[in-house]
């Protein structure tokens, strides 16, 4: 019996299966449950046991978070400094350098060269803490809404819950200063009735021994700040309100000419954070085309692909700016979504934009390379095009072994 | 054009983004991995005939309703293990190796529980198809009768190869195994099959050396 023997029988049992078979019927009735997965009585069984191992998991979360939680609402903050040396107890110098407290709930406390802070009073929702002379910067982590900090410095005080800003206080001459980079603070003390709320990035000068004179700003820019070049003063009570009108600066409007300038000025991170404390897409839409430009950029370049897919489709939509903004949604697709499909539409769209442009080169490269890793005849194609135009480009190898294959 | 903000305008900008286009294999591989549902529906349009048939060709007869909850089995472990293909080109015999799978898992549990029935299903009555000769439906019925007593591997190696005939580098792929060692197992269900078809009167004239020709 040899193996043409089998293969003869095995032709006749094909042909009676194949004719006996209602092969159709079979896979249209195993379609409409596959895609009815749900319904069937197996795979609620699996949904079932899935649903039981997530409910299981979820206890043994909420008991483990509410096990750390009590330990947690107990214990008081601990710290320890950046710089690996002991604290001398709960008091803190910097006397030639910066240096920097880290505490166990994330907050960071920073001394500016010639401070010195007390840490005193610490409790499970935070900790007082005492300027005694110079400048610190406080990034007070944010907790589940009862974060309990408080910062002194002099006769003032300022209470945060979560929040950003550095504060200074010069001894000799009574100076207070606050700077507020984000979030909210309370402050009280002298020439102060009662609290004073600070919102956003606003600033508050105070001198105290007696000379009640408050300067209260808006910061309007980073860069104007760099320049020293402060808001006028004005009566403490309402400076606020009264900058805000004096540099146009209110509402959503304030905030997009914030990130702007923010951007201007290179603090990108900054400068994203305003943006979509503003609101992204209303900012986007109001925003001129240098600035779209310089938004995508920064958002590409600081891993943030889909906002800056959204400023460029804003560009190409209401700008109308072709050619780059469709190579540069081909990168970001490509290299940060990892959506080689959708890369490569963008791809041939900027070749039909720009053929001759100065990313065509490249352009047709990725079409090469990403055509290759989908498996698309396409890629061939691509490789030939680029071997005509481009025979010692960059892709040039890579293209020519496409073609080989 | 709609106003800045306005929920036309965002509609239109999504759609823009979204950009599904082709949804060639390792497209459909990428979607099966992140348990996109159009990549299952499209997994089972382009695999289920070919699916079918290997379950067919090892199980030989086998009632619609059966066959089709083992081609529903096969996409469902296929879709649920996904994560482990690694190789797009390998889609095709990732597949019909599961299906392979899952066909000699049904003849093991089937002949676990044979003795519950009072019927095998490869003696139920067939309906007649006037365009099947009697010769061949003799030989269909013979084959599978032969198979139903060799091991579920032989019997699975066997039929892909000379009733679905399929080649020998193919099995290996979907059966995950060298080639080499596809060719000895083979060489074993073959002549298992040769042993035993020679106790049959029907089998043994078609393989014979004056046997019948197709």
């Amino acid at each position: 019996m040899t193996d043409q023997r089998f293969s003869a029988l095995g032709k006749v049992v094909a042909a009676v299966s194949d004719r006996t078979a209602n092969s159709r019927r079979v896979v249209a009735d195993a379609r409409q449950r596959l895609l009815e997965r749900s319904s069937h009585p197996a795979a609620r069984f699996r949904w079932a046991k899935s649903g039981l191992f997530v409910v299981v998991a979820c206890v043994a979360a909420l008991v483990a978070t509410s096990y750390f939680q009590a330990r947690r609402a107990t214990a008081p903050v601990t710290f320890e400094l950046a710089d690996g040396a002991d604290a001398a107890g709960d008091f803190v110098t910097a006397p030639d350098r910066r240096r920097e407290l880290r505490f166990s709930d994330g907050t960071r406390i920073e001394l500016s060269a010639g401070t010195s802070l007390r840490v005193v009073d610490r409790t499970s929702h935070g900790a007082n803490l005492i300027v005694e002379r110079g400048r610190a910067r406080a990034r007070v982590a944010r907790q589940a809404g009862d974060a309990r900090w408080s910062v002194g410095a002099g006769p003032y005080r300022v209470r945060v819950t979560g929040t950003d800003f550095e504060v200074a206080w010069t001894p000799e001459l009574g100076n207070f200063e606050l700077d507020l980079y984000e979030g909210t603070v309370r402050v009280s003390g002298p020439g102060i009735t009662g609290e004073r709320e600070l919102r956003g990035r606003e600033s508050l000068k105070l001198v105290a021994n007696g000379v009640s004179a408050g300067q209260r700003t808006s910061r309007p820019s980073v860069t104007e700040k760099q320049k020293g070049a402060p808001a006028g003063p004005a009566p403490s009570s309402d400076v606020a309100r009264q900058s805000r009108e004096q540099t146009g600066v209110t509402g959503s409007t304030g905030v997009t000419a914030t990130w702007r300038e923010l951007l201007r000025a290179g603090q990108t991170a900054e400068a994203l954070s305003a943006l979509e404390r503003a609101g992204a897409e209303r900012a986007l839409s109001t925003a001129r085309s240098e600035d779209l430009w310089a938004l995508a950029d920064a958002a590409r370049l600081s891993g943030r692909p889909r906002l800056a897919q959204r400023a460029l489709i804003e560009l190409r939509e209401n700008q109308g700016a072709a050619g780059r903004s469709a190579f540069l949604l081909g990168k970001i697709a490509a290299d940060q979504l990892s959506a080689p499909s959708e890369a490569t539409r963008w791809f041939e769209t900027y070749l039909r934009e720009s053929p001759q442009g100065s990313f065509a080169e490249q352009a047709l490269g990725r079409l090469v390379e990403l055509y290759g890793r989908l498996g698309s005849p396409a890629a061939r194609r691509a490789a030939q095009r680029y071997v005509e135009r481009y025979p010692n480009g960059a892709y040039g190898d890579l293209a020519r072994r496409t073609l080989e294959r | 054009m709609p106003p800045p903000g306005s929920a036309e305008r965002k509609d239109r900008a999504d759609r823009v983004v979204a950009l599904q286009v082709e949804r060639d294999e390792a497209a459909l591989v990428e979607g099966l991995k992140r348990g996109e549902a159009w990549a299952a529906a499209a997994l089972f349009d382009r695999h289920a005939h070919g699916v079918e048939r290997i379950l067919r060709r090892v199980l030989g007869y086998e009632r619609h309703t059966e066959l089709s909850d083992l081609v529903h089995e096969v996409f469902v472990q296929a879709i649920a293990s996904a994560r482990s293909l690694r190789e797009v080109d390998a889609l095709r015999a990732w597949l019909h190796g599961i299906a392979v799978h899952t066909a000699c898992r049904a003849i093991r549990y089937r002949k676990a529980r044979r003795w519950l029935r009072f019927y095998e299903p490869e003696k139920l009555p067939e309906h007649a198809t006037p365009e099947i000769s009697e010769e061949a439906r003799e030989a269909f019925t013979h084959t599978y009768a032969v198979l139903e007593r060799m091991p579920a591997a032989e019997r699975a190696l066997f039929t892909l190869r000379h009733i679905d005939g399929m080649q020998v580098p193919e099995l290996a792929l979907s059966m995950d195994v060298s080639v080499s060692t596809i060719k000895r197992r083979l060489m074993k269900a073959e002549q298992r099959f040769a042993r035993l078809a020679r106790l049959d009167p029907v089998l043994c004239e078609w393989l014979s050396d004056n046997g019948r020709r197709e």
